[in-house]
């Protein structure tokens, strides 16, 4: 394969100098760091782009919505006001291989403009180590087969055109209202599919009967065994008129197929679904990985590469690094995480302390003085296999260990709120630092790259023709989570602005009550009901 | 019209108002500042603060039910509080609620109540006032002619320049002639001026309860600030209380008053009309002597009382005086006692039968308080859209 073309350029006109650098050091990373990704075309932005940019996640081409106005006057002082620095955003959209390993899009970067030399070379390599990640992960890659867009870019083009067609048409509130709704009820679908595969055997084993994969169909054999199954019952049910005939996971399907909608409202919602879908799945299930592998790569050509990089230079860059490594008392930083993890992955690999052999060994003194020669290709080898193969989740069950924790995580530890205070601005939470243990730190690792922490919802079979009155039943899956994390169940309950809301957009589409099953503070169900006009809370199921 | 099309009775209804925050340096310090704006909110865990649908604390933003495991790092032993410095962890964004030092009062809490005002309560914006006041000169106009003084030599090699690329074949930079010559010629800049004085006439015969004095007081804080983000800080604030006698009090003095005594009003209009007529009138000790023009500032009066007075007649006829210099008039009466509750008083049936006309044009507004949680409605009354 040929080595991808790179082209920088400011306003449309290409920068020759920078160009031949960016060119060097792609070189240099697809050589020594066996990485590989498609074309790359850098743009310089100013700060008025970036922060526009930034609040089109990405996208050079977005629908106008007032979300993104907000985003944008957010970002702009942001940087302005010093509280935060964003040096890159790579679109997600591009960067797709042929059969024969051509790239068809490619990829597009933009980098801010006002950086010194030192940070837009670091950038540069920073950017590769994204490209590389996002064309090579496997669970990125499925994201982006579930969206099933073609060409992302051409999607959102037409999407954004459609918008703006029926803004025209139809109105302003109207087509902003559908949007928001699409946004808010795309959270309740889960975006790690592969989570979803794994607790199969959970759910039969709390007897939620059987489940079917939409667009994550089981293993070969599996799936031909059961489909015979699958159809017979789907036959029987159909004659039955039971909507939906298995139960659901995704709840769009069941609202776009809503009769009430009419068709541009329809085609509104399928185009925003698969945009926001794709959003979602191409990036947040790899949050941590993306930025470890990336500063990885940038740290590594930092200190390797001493034909680009002065030491003078590297000193000022190492600063700026360190900064951006910080975590903050309440959150982790993915950045510093990330980079740490893969880095003891390679150190593991390269002087060979894994394996059966390694893992019998019990003294700590035997197993940091076990080596069985030290290989720096093996080890980076295993770096890009992770990088090719896990999401945040797999990444911290598997290589998150005692000997991780005992020489980066020392400092980590679980809280939890322990009270909360209102005032007429809103609500104020303090925080208590409840332990400092391996298995508890790790364990809310977990729950938090789950589905990024957010809820599992439902809908079961003739959920759709609720007592067969066409309403919608919604359910709140906790089940499997408070025996997975070892969390207490009444911690799961639902934030009571974002049931609202919830109920609120799904009678939007739905047009018809909708309920939806829940847990209230005392682990008990709890039932809440919205007709359009008044909610209502019960501990029975409604009449 | 697009309400109508979508069918739905509030549009956006599942959009909540939220707060974003950043840190800006102010004098070598960071200072938390609050962007407000919407937030689309999603799926999530956290707490049940209060029930669906009942009015009551939203959870903001951030935040779980206790027990929900999060994961951060730092200094701090387990059981330990997590605190923040202000500054610290730049580097990344923060959403109000989740980080930061606590409640923020002083300046900011009078932004939020104004806030409130403005956006919950939908008050009617105040319209400039009646002077208007010399803001300075510009230049905007050029001519031919003019003093010497506001020569332009700019604008004069500019027109000869362009003569000379017209209609000359030679191009000379210096060849000036008499019609190139232009002058800047001045025009004023007024500004509207906005002056306002409000006078709180408080009743503290010995019919008023503390709460409804507790009451008072609360709308007397909204109504000055209220005020005094129209009027730019040009306010004055002059405060009356009234029994059966009345005086201008201070600040301190109203404030902390103590019911007692017989009601009458006449005392308290006439009052207001010596300031207007220039004439003296009883005061507190420390308390400078008022002169009100009418022609020149806006003068609110808000009548605050439970309505029993004993000259209800004499007190009409000075308020028939007093009633053309006003911007306008705000009576509240109070019926917090259980017997008062939906009686209206003599005095009220005479104030809306003679100044009938000027209810209609909104310069004499009403409003019976019941108790004390309806005050934003009194607000609304005195200074919201007419109806």
């Amino acid at each position: 394969m040929e080595n991808p073309k790179i082209k920088v350029d400011k306003n449309g006109v290409q920068k020759k100098e920078l160009t031949d650098i960016a060119q060097d050091i792609s070189d240099y990373c697809t050589e020594n760091y066996k990485l590989k990704y498609p074309d790359i075309n850098f743009h310089l932005v100013d700060l008025e782009t970036l922060s526009g940019i930034c609040a089109a996640h990405g996208w050079p081409v977005y629908p106008e919505t007032w979300q993104m106005a907000q985003e944008y006057l957010y970002n702009y002082w942001g940087h302005e006001w010093g509280n935060f620095r964003v040096y890159e955003i790579v679109c997600p959209a591009g960067g797709s291989f042929d059969k024969d390993g051509k790239t068809n899009e490619p990829l597009d970067a933009f980098i801010y403009d006002i950086d010194t030399m030192v940070d837009t070379k670091l950038v540069i390599a920073h950017v590769y180590g994204h490209a590389h990640a996002l064309t090579n992960n496997r669970v990125g890659l499925k994201g982006r087969e579930y969206a099933g867009l073609s060409s992302p870019y051409t999607s959102m083009v037409e999407f954004m055109e459609k918008v703006e067609d029926m803004y025209d048409k139809q109105g302003l509130m109207p087509v902003a209202d559908l949007l928001d709704a699409v946004n808010v009820i795309t959270s309740l679908v889960a975006y790690n599919p592969d989570f979803l595969i794994r607790c199969d055997e959970l759910f039969r084993e709390y007897g939620f009967g059987e489940q079917l994969e939409r667009k994550w169909p089981m293993w070969e054999e599996q799936r031909n065994s059961v489909e015979d199954k699958i159809e017979r019952a789907l036959e029987e049910r159909k004659q039955k008129k039971i909507v939906p005939p298995w139960r659901i996971n995704d709840i769009f399907l069941v609202l776009e197929n809503n009769p009430a909608l009419s068709e541009w409202e329809r085609d509104i919602i399928q185009r925003a679904r698969k945009m926001n879908e794709y959003n979602l799945n191409t990036v947040a299930p790899v949050k941590i990985l993306h930025e470890g592998f990336a500063s990885f790569i940038d740290m590594r050509f930092g200190m390797e590469n001493t034909k680009h990089i002065s030491e003078g230079e590297l000193r000022k860059y190492i600063q700026h690094r360190t900064d951006g490594f910080k975590h903050s008392p309440r959150s982790i930083n993915p950045y510093g995480f990330g980079f740490t993890l893969l880095y003891s992955i390679m150190a593991k690999w390269a002087t060979g302390s894994y394996g059966f052999d390694y893992d019998l060994l019990k003294k700590s003194v035997e197993r940091q003085n076990w080596s069985k020669g030290m290989d720096l290709e093996r080890g980076w080898d295993k770096v890009l296999e992770v990088v090719g193969n896990s999401s945040d989740y797999d990444m911290i069950q598997n290589y998150f260990d005692q000997e991780y924790f005992m020489q980066f995580a020392r400092n980590f530890y679980v809280h939890e709120v322990e009270r909360w205070e209102t005032y007429f601005w809103g609500t104020w939470y303090i925080d208590i630092i409840k332990s400092k243990q391996f298995e508890k730190v790790k364990n809310a690792l977990l729950f938090n790259a789950c589905n990024g922490a957010r809820p599992f919802f439902h809908i079961n079979p003739d959920g759709a023709n609720y007592k067969g009155r066409g309403e919608l039943m919604i359910i709140h899956d906790v089940n499997p989570l408070p025996q997975l994390f070892d969390l207490p169940r009444e911690a799961l309950t639902l934030d009571v602005d974002s049931v609202e809301s919830i109920l609120k957009a799904v009678h939007y589409m739905w047009k018809k009550p909708v309920h939806l099953k829940t847990i209230d503070e005392y682990g008990e169900a709890l039932y809440i009901s919205y007709n359009g006009k008044v909610f209502r809370e019960s501990p029975s199921e409604p009449s | 019209m697009y309400k109508e099309k979508s069918g739905q009775k509030d549009p956006g209804d599942f959009i909540k108002k939220g707060i974003q925050q950043l840190w800006k340096v102010k004098k070598g310090k960071p200072v938390p500042v609050r962007m407000p704006g919407m937030v689309n909110p999603s799926a999530r865990y956290g707490p049940r603060t209060r029930q669906a649908g009942q009015p009551g604390p939203g959870q903001g933003s951030g935040g779980n039910q206790p027990g929900t495991p999060q994961v951060g790092a730092g200094e701090g032993e387990e059981g330990g509080i997590i605190g923040i410095e202000p500054g610290e962890g730049v580097g990344e964004g923060r959403f109000g609620g989740q980080d930061g030092e606590g409640p923020l009062y002083g300046e900011l809490e009078q932004q939020e109540i104004l806030r409130y005002l403005k956006g919950d309560l939908e008050l009617e914006m105040i319209k400039p006032g009646k002077l208007l006041k010399f803001e300075g000169y510009s230049y905007p106009i050029i001519g031919k002619y003019g003093p010497e003084s506001l020569f332009c030599l700019e604008e004069t090699v500019k027109a000869s320049f362009l003569r000379q690329t017209l209609w000359e074949p030679d191009f000379q930079p210096g060849d000036l002639e008499e019609s190139d010559l232009r002058y800047r010629l001045p025009k004023v800049r007024w500004r509207e001026d906005k002056d306002a004085v409000v006078i709180f006439v408080r009743d503290v015969s010995g019919s008023i309860s503390d709460e409804e004095m507790k009451m008072s007081y609360i709308l007397t804080v909204l109504i000055e600030i209220w005020l005094k983000d129209s009027y730019k800080d040009q306010v004055r604030s002059i405060y009356v209380p009234h029994n059966h006698a009345s005086w201008e009090d201070s600040e301190k003095g109203y404030y902390s008053l103590i019911s007692g005594g017989g009601t009458n009003f006449q005392e308290a209009y006439n009052l207001i009309l010596n300031m207007l007529n220039n004439k003296d009138y009883p005061r507190v000790e420390g308390v400078e002597k008022k002169v009100l023009n009418s022609s020149e500032t806006d003068i609110y009066i808000v009548h605050m009382t439970d309505g029993w007075c004993f000259d209800t007649n004499e007190s009409i006829k000075s308020l028939e005086e007093l009633m053309p210099h006003l911007t306008r008039f705000c009576y509240l009466e109070t019926r917090f006692d259980q017997w008062d509750v939906g009686k209206v008083s003599e005095f009220q049936g005479e104030l809306l039968q003679t100044f009938a006309k000027n209810e209609k044009d909104g310069s004499l507004r009403v409003y019976n308080i019941d108790k004390t949680e309806d005050i934003d409605e009194a607000m609304r009354a005195f200074f919201g859209k007419k109806k």
